[in-house]
């Protein structure tokens, strides 16, 4: 029996490892989304532009006030357009919740079909289609916080008049954070 | 303590059989995304055939045949290469995918002196030889919003042999002529084995996290018993 221990102990101490061998191997995924200032969903996938600006404008002839955000990459552009009435010749805005309504408040979903070619609408932004709500606004700093969400639906037809397809784009959980805009009046 | 020890006393050669932990170390246990050779390695376990010859006294040649798993890449580890790729790509967003774990063999001899003190040796070893390298963690990587690099990119599970040294310090306690049960430290290190990417756009290769060699460097602390004869 002692002769056999030694064989022994090294057939257990081999065995160990390709025992530990099978231990869990298991795919582990993890998703990291940008933690830009101004972001969106467009149809599921998150969209940061690269390209954006912020601009309030006062209108002395009209005595409105019209903040656009604008936001464009890859080939993807979004516009929100809000026009208020007698808010003042200041870099300050009304805090609220915008609907579109196809006059003061606009939106578009624009899409550029050629590389260094203009933007188009892709489909229609109906009233009612969406808002944008302002939560913050620095006039001081010149800072403005928000979110905004909408959809844009394109209607194909046939030859005959006919609808043969609907598209929806939507544009969901839009949001710009403390991002600085321009002031200027007119 | 060690001047308690004394060299003068025959020991035997032995076999003994390690179990414990193994900590990776510097760049090897590194999750710092902006370092290129970062490992994501884990605290794993580690499995050890270890065995002396004295050839003179006290003085033996030793060697060890040890198998170690470091892990896989957890949440928190895709988490941090999916932030940092977001950042340097300025991505949308980043899917990172981890598949596989550390597992290798080190294979080292070197020379050892023995102490002996009443029931107690501590066995003191200098080790260089081989590291088999047989799995790392794969990654595959998907980005939205970078034009450059629409399609997934890999870090592909890599294997190699390359050259490893290091150091032990053990402690037996003679349980009778036989046998005896031990604890042990030891320190691996070496260059590493070269990893292989593929799928990137060679425009982006510059851009973002590259990991073309992992460096190797575990500190292991196991228990164990040991048979002389």
């Amino acid at each position: 029996m002692s002769k056999l221990r030694l064989p022994l102990f090294l057939i257990l101490l081999a065995s160990v490892p390709f025992i530990i061998q099978s231990c869990n191997k298991d795919t582990v995924t993890s998703v990291a989304y940008t933690t830009k200032a101004f972001q969106a969903n467009i149809d599921d996938d998150v969209w940061a532009p690269d390209t954006s600006s912020f601009a309030m404008t006062y209108n002395s002839t009209a005595n409105t006030k019209t903040f656009v955000l604008q936001g464009n990459k890859q080939a993807r552009q979004v516009i929100f357009s809000v026009t208020v009435p007698g808010s003042g010749n200041t870099p300050g805005f009304p805090l609220g919740t915008y609907t579109i309504d196809g006059s003061s408040v606009t939106a578009q979903y624009n899409i550029q079909a050629t590389a260094n070619g203009p933007y188009a609408a892709h489909g229609t932004v109906e009233p009612g289609a969406g808002a944008i709500v302002i939560t913050a606004v620095d006039s001081v700093k010149k800072q403005i916080t928000g979110t905004f969400a909408f959809y844009s639906r394109t209607t194909n037809y046939d030859t005959q008049g006919n609808v043969t397809s609907i598209v929806v784009d939507n544009i969901t959980g839009g949001e710009f954070t403390a991002v600085p805009y321009t002031f200027t009046s007119n | 303590m060690c001047a308690a020890f004394s060299a003068g006393a025959q020991v035997k050669n032995y076999v003994s059989l390690y179990g414990g932990i193994s900590n990776p170390t510097g760049n090897y246990a590194s999750t710092d995304y902006n370092n290129n050779q970062s490992g994501f390695a884990r605290k794993g376990v580690a499995f050890q055939v270890d065995g002396a010859w004295y050839i003179k006294k006290n003085f033996a040649i030793g060697a060890q045949i040890s198998w170690q798993d470091q892990g896989k890449l957890d949440s928190s580890r895709t988490g941090k290469l999916a932030r940092g790729y977001v950042s340097s790509y300025s991505a949308d967003d980043a899917t990172v995918n981890g598949y596989g774990r550390y597992h290798s063999w080190n294979a080292l001899v070197g020379p050892q002196y023995s102490f002996t003190y009443k029931d107690f040796i501590l066995d003191l070893r200098a080790n260089a030889g081989l590291i088999w390298v047989t799995s790392t963690p794969e990654t595959s990587i998907v980005l939205l919003g970078v034009p450059e690099q629409k399609a997934a990119f890999y870090q592909r599970n890599s294997h190699g042999m390359v050259f490893g040294y290091g150091g032990t310090a053990g402690l037996r306690y003679k349980l009778s002529d036989t046998w005896a049960f031990g604890i042990r430290a030891a320190y691996v290190a070496s260059p590493g084995i070269t990893v292989k990417n593929d799928g990137r756009n060679a425009t982006e290769e510059a851009i973002g996290r590259l990991e073309t060699k992992i460096p190797i460097s575990e500190f292991q602390t196991t228990l164990g018993f040991t048979i002389s004869f």
